[in-house]
């Protein structure tokens, strides 16, 4: 039985598949990112954010490597600043693309310690992606990479271990569950009234506007069913690996699961929520960042099929 | 012909190996604990008026307890759960650090009921003081983009728990106070401020209570 399922485990690990989806997932991470880098620099806080006080900047001045090393002086500050602008644009164009994603998590390793009040979820969650990627083929297709090694933009076509997609899907049911039972304060509640996103649009730090007026119904309402679904959607998330990690001997939920392709009800909700988080606050790349690894939940023949689909609708 | 599936290959099973190797410490890494909670933390309105809703719970729910009591709890337990997380994760921790990756994603586990709301504020060589920015406020948005980006309002959201604001808190004042100083020369002082509002939930009334805090100045040398 164990070695049973432990072959089955093998094999899971072991699929192949087209690299589109991997390589979509490398441009949309390494744009989000190189956007993020390029702000810092329109808004003039390159030395603000990654040089120490002596350098009328908010860095650890020491006991971090790159300070210590190269310094958290000007020239080390434009320095990092050019290393993530470089890593970042290279990954996107796919030009040494597992070693523009090592670049990159190392750099950006370095800004979190000279800056770690300044490094948030997202920028962990991205390193977190840019690994599994520097272990993937995702430079394979759409990328330098492979117009120098086969002399097309789209690379040979053959299939790469697509077991990188599924550690990426892994990561996100992760975050999303371990974020639902984690959300232990009382306004997530029933007893609370259901209210987080209603404290949560009232946090001068979060909030994009201000939301006096979510009090008054059927707004205050809207949040609570927000809420309650943020919460239901979290708490359920790892019901969508009986799509991605099926089963040796899939039983009758699997098998409806798979049939009705229950799996997109929660992919939907999470996109509606970023998108949601977007309008109505100030987070950052966050979910920039977290719809750029969204395509990961598609397989490449799903993709295929909506490009085909988005095409058609185009074209008519 | 047989229906017999052949078996994986050696490449295949050893990388299930590595990987499933990476799973399983990512996991234990992700895990959802209690986070450690230091007694500072507790002292907070937030933390205090959550920790006194659920004794309140508890009880009602037959387990009897007061505020206080479950406080001490949440210290012990909180720490002696963070602590042995700690010690499962030590010998992994160089490659978290060194790749600035791993799992941990308390994301608004606790929605803060008293929130901060930064003001800057200037004067001259005499005079009264004069709103230059308050966050989301669109008669005074001085700046907004700098101040609103996300990595600098991390950096003065860090003000910390106590009376006396963190160092973080401090370096942020310094900074965009000579920022604010060398823009506008006339400008002999600058003033921050964390003022705390109070977010009350419906039917109950708004509460227009607002208390500055951290409050630091500035003077041009």
């Amino acid at each position: 039985m164990i070695a049973a399922l432990w072959t089955h485990w093998v094999r899971l690990l072991d699929r192949r598949e087209a690299p589109d989806v991997l390589a979509l997932v490398r441009i949309g991470v390494a744009a989000v990112l190189l956007s993020d880098y390029l702000t810092v620099w329109r808004l003039g806080l390159v030395p603000a954010l990654m040089a120490g006080a002596d350098a009328g900047g908010l860095a650890h001045a020491s006991g971090n490597p790159w300070a210590d090393w190269i310094g958290a002086d000007l020239r080390g500050a434009w320095l990092l600043e050019a290393g993530l602008v470089g890593a970042s644009a290279a990954l996107m164009v796919g030009l040494g693309s597992r070693a523009a994603a090592v670049a990159l998590m190392l750099l950006s390793t370095q800004w979190a310690m000279l800056l770690p009040e300044g490094d948030r979820a997202i920028d962990m969650l991205l390193r977190n992606v840019l690994l599994v990627l520097a272990f993937s083929r995702a430079g394979a297709t759409w990328s330098v990479d492979a117009r120098l090694r086969t002399g097309s933009w789209r690379g040979d076509g053959a299939p790469v271990p697509a077991w990188p997609r599924y550690v990426l899907v892994l990561q996100v049911v992760v975050m999303y569950f371990t974020a639902g039972v984690q959300k232990y304060g009382q306004h997530w509640w029933p007893w609370g009234g259901y209210s987080g996103l209603y404290v949560i649009l009232h946090d001068w730090s979060y909030a994009s506007h201000a939301f006096g007026w979510i009090r008054h119904q059927p707004f205050f309402l809207g949040t609570q069913l927000a809420t309650a679904v943020t919460m239901l959607w979290q708490w359920t998330y790892p019901v969508v690996l009986v799509h991605y990690f099926p089963p040796r001997r899939p039983g009758r939920f699997a098998a409806a699961f798979e049939r009705w392709h229950l799996h997109w009800a929660w992919i939907a909700v999470g996109a509606f929520f970023h998108v949601g988080i977007a309008v109505t606050m100030q987070l950052g790349i966050f979910p920039w960042g977290m719809l750029a690894v969204y395509p990961a939940f598609l397989h490449p023949d799903e993709l295929r099929g909506l490009w085909g689909r988005v095409r058609a609708a185009t074209a008519r | 012909m047989s229906d017999e599936v052949p078996a994986p290959s050696r490449t295949a099973t050893w990388r299930a190996i590595a990987l499933t190797a990476v799973l399983a410490v990512h996991c234990v890494a992700a895990a959802p604990l209690p986070q450690v909670v230091l007694p500072e933390e507790l002292r907070t309105p937030v933390a205090r008026e959550e920790v006194s809703r659920w004794a309140a719970r508890l009880t009602s729910l037959g387990y009897a307890i007061d505020a206080d009591t479950l406080g001490e709890r949440v210290l012990t337990v909180s720490g002696a759960i963070g602590g042995a997380h700690r010690r499962v994760l030590a010998p992994f921790r160089p490659i978290f650090r060194s790749t600035g990756t791993g799992q941990g994603w308390a994301l608004f586990a606790n929605p803060n009921i008293w929130p901060f709301r930064l003001e800057v504020r200037v004067r001259g060589a005499s005079g009264p003081w004069r709103l230059l920015y308050r966050r989301l406020d669109p008669e005074h948005p001085f700046e907004d983009p700098v101040i609103g980006y996300r990595r600098v309002r991390a950096v003065y959201d860090a003000h910390g728990t106590g009376k006396r604001p963190r160092g973080a808190y401090r370096r942020f004042v310094a900074w965009y106070a000579q920022r604010v100083m060398a823009e506008d020369p006339s400008v002999e002082q600058v003033q921050i401020r964390m003022v705390r509002t109070h977010t009350t939930i419906p039917p109950r009334p708004e509460d227009p209570r607002e208390e500055p805090r951290f409050t630091l100045v500035e003077r041009r040398p």
